[in-house]
Formats: structure tokens, C-alpha cells, sequence
């Protein structure tokens, strides 16, 4: 298992990113798993950043990632507040451009691309766990 | 993340941007990606065709300049996204919301309508 520990600040997507990149490729995934893989982390981790946090402190963050069999995992923990992204709700689709919200996709992206994605809540830390396989299904023998 | 801007005369106007559209990439462009899409400009073509990474912060900024655009009576498409990219535009309902075209001179005529 991997690891890395970043800081509940934007600037730390970055580094985030470069990691997962680096890790998950070494780990096996597939060059469209691991784009899908990217994308979802980067959401999953800019929520916690963004909204999980109403003290104005500095907050430990950390990323685990392991190869399972034919998948990764890969997983957020963090102290702040609780939040289950998996059944968090979604919003309805917009009816026009005009009535769309800009913002808010972010869970809707992680849930489509992960459809398996676990929570728990655990000593009073968020563990978000993402599951995706190392090959695309109709590549694997 | 880049951003160039290209007149193609009548009134539309190119952009294209290029890059990783996330947090990072959205802070380098937001200031430049507004004002090439300010009023009173009407007609333009985000040109997505080099961008190899579109976050949700991304679709964000698309979706408030495609907003603006519509709202003064004008047109904005999305020209050419990669697979990967498309893909995310159509989990995210994006497609529904802004046309996405294939190649120029579809967009320049669908910005070009009146």
C-alpha cells in the first residue's frame, strides 16, 4: 500500500494529482482507467478541501492507494465533517441552459466513473474508498 | 493550461484551451477566458480539442461563459472534445445543455445563426 499525506489546501491538488498518476500506473491501470481514476480523485479530494472544513485550520489529509486482485483502491481520510458522497443527492438534470446550475457535478462524476465507491465513518474520520479496475472490461481475457 | 483567442471574422471568435482544465488550469485562464467571451461578443467556438483533462471546476467556467453568452442572444458550442473528454461532458449532461460540434465550419455556422 501507498501513501501521502497533503494539507486541506487547493494548492495540493497538484501534487495529488502527480501522485496518483505515478502510482496507479505503477499499480497497473490501464491508460483510460487511470484518466478515470485521475478525474475522481481530483473531485473526491477538492470536496474534502472545499467543503469539509469550517474551523479555518490546517487539517491533515490522507490518500491510500493498493492494488486488489484486478483493481485499485484508493482512498481518502480525513477529519472533517461527516459526508457520505455515495448517497449524497444529485442534483436533477436542468431543463435549459439558462436554469443549469454551474457548479455541483462533482459527485455526479465520481458516482458514474466509480459506481462501486464505498463510505464509511470511522474514530471520527471519513474513509471514501474508490474501486476501479486495472483493464478496461472488454479488454481483460 | 493555455488559451489563444482567434477572430474568424463576422463576429465569431475562436478560443481554443488547451491543457489540464482543472483548479490550477481554471485559475490561469478564468481573467482571460471571460473577457474573450465578454460582451458584446456573440458568436464564439471554445475549441476543447486540446485538452486532455476536464474537471468539474472546468465545466464551471464552460458553463457560466455559455450562460452569459446565451443571455445577451448569442451562441457558444464546445468544438471537438477527445473521447475522454466528450465522455465527461455527457456523464456531467454537459452535451444536453451546449452543443458540442465536430469540426469548424459546423460551428462557425451554428454560432453564426441569428
Amino acid at each position: 500500500m501507498e501513501c501521502l499525506e497533503i494539507g486541506n489546501q487547493l494548492d495540493e491538488l497538484e501534487r495529488t494529482g502527480h501522485w496518483v498518476r505515478e502510482v496507479g500506473g505503477r499499480l497497473g491501470l490501464a491508460p483510460i482507467a487511470l484518466a478515470d481514476l485521475d478525474l475522481c480523485t481530483q473531485e473526491a479530494v477538492t470536496n474534502v478541501i472545499v467543503h469539509g472544513f469550517k474551523d479555518h485550520r490546517d487539517h491533515r489529509i490522507t490518500l491510500r492507494m493498493a492494488r486488489v486482485d484486478s483493481q485499485v483502491a484508493f482512498q481518502i481520510e480525513d477529519d472533517g465533517i461527516p459526508f457520505d458522497p455515495v448517497v449524497a443527492t444529485i442534483p436533477a438534470p436542468p431543463e435549459g441552459l439558462a436554469r443549469a446550475p454551474v457548479g455541483g457535478r462533482g459527485i455526479q462524476l465520481i458516482r458514474n466513473y466509480m459506481p462501486h465507491c464505498q463510505y464509511h465513518r470511522r474514530g471520527g474520520k471519513n474513509l471514501f474508498t474508490l474501486l476501479t479496475q486495472t483493464q478496461p472490461l472488454a479488454s481483460r481475457p | 493550461m493555455t488559451i489563444l483567442e482567434e477572430p474568424l471574422g463576422a463576429g465569431v471568435f475562436k478560443i481554443r484551451l488547451a491543457g489540464r482544465f482543472d483548479i490550477a488550469g481554471a485559475e490561469r485562464v478564468d481573467l482571460k477566458l471571460t473577457a474573450m467571451t465578454a460582451s458584446p461578443r456573440r458568436a464564439i467556438v471554445i475549441d476543447l480539442s486540446g485538452v486532455n483533462f476536464l474537471a468539474s471546476i472546468g465545466i464551471r467556467s464552460l458553463l457560466t461563459i455559455a450562460k452569459a453568452v446565451q443571455g445577451r442572444g448569442g451562441h457558444l458550442v464546445l468544438l471537438d472534445p477527445n473521447p475522454l473528454i466528450t465522455r465527461v461532458l455527457e456523464i456531467a449532461g454537459i452535451d444536453l445543455l451546449v452543443p458540442i460540434v465536430r469540426d469548424l465550419p459546423t460551428a462557425v455556422a451554428q454560432v453564426s445563426a441569428p
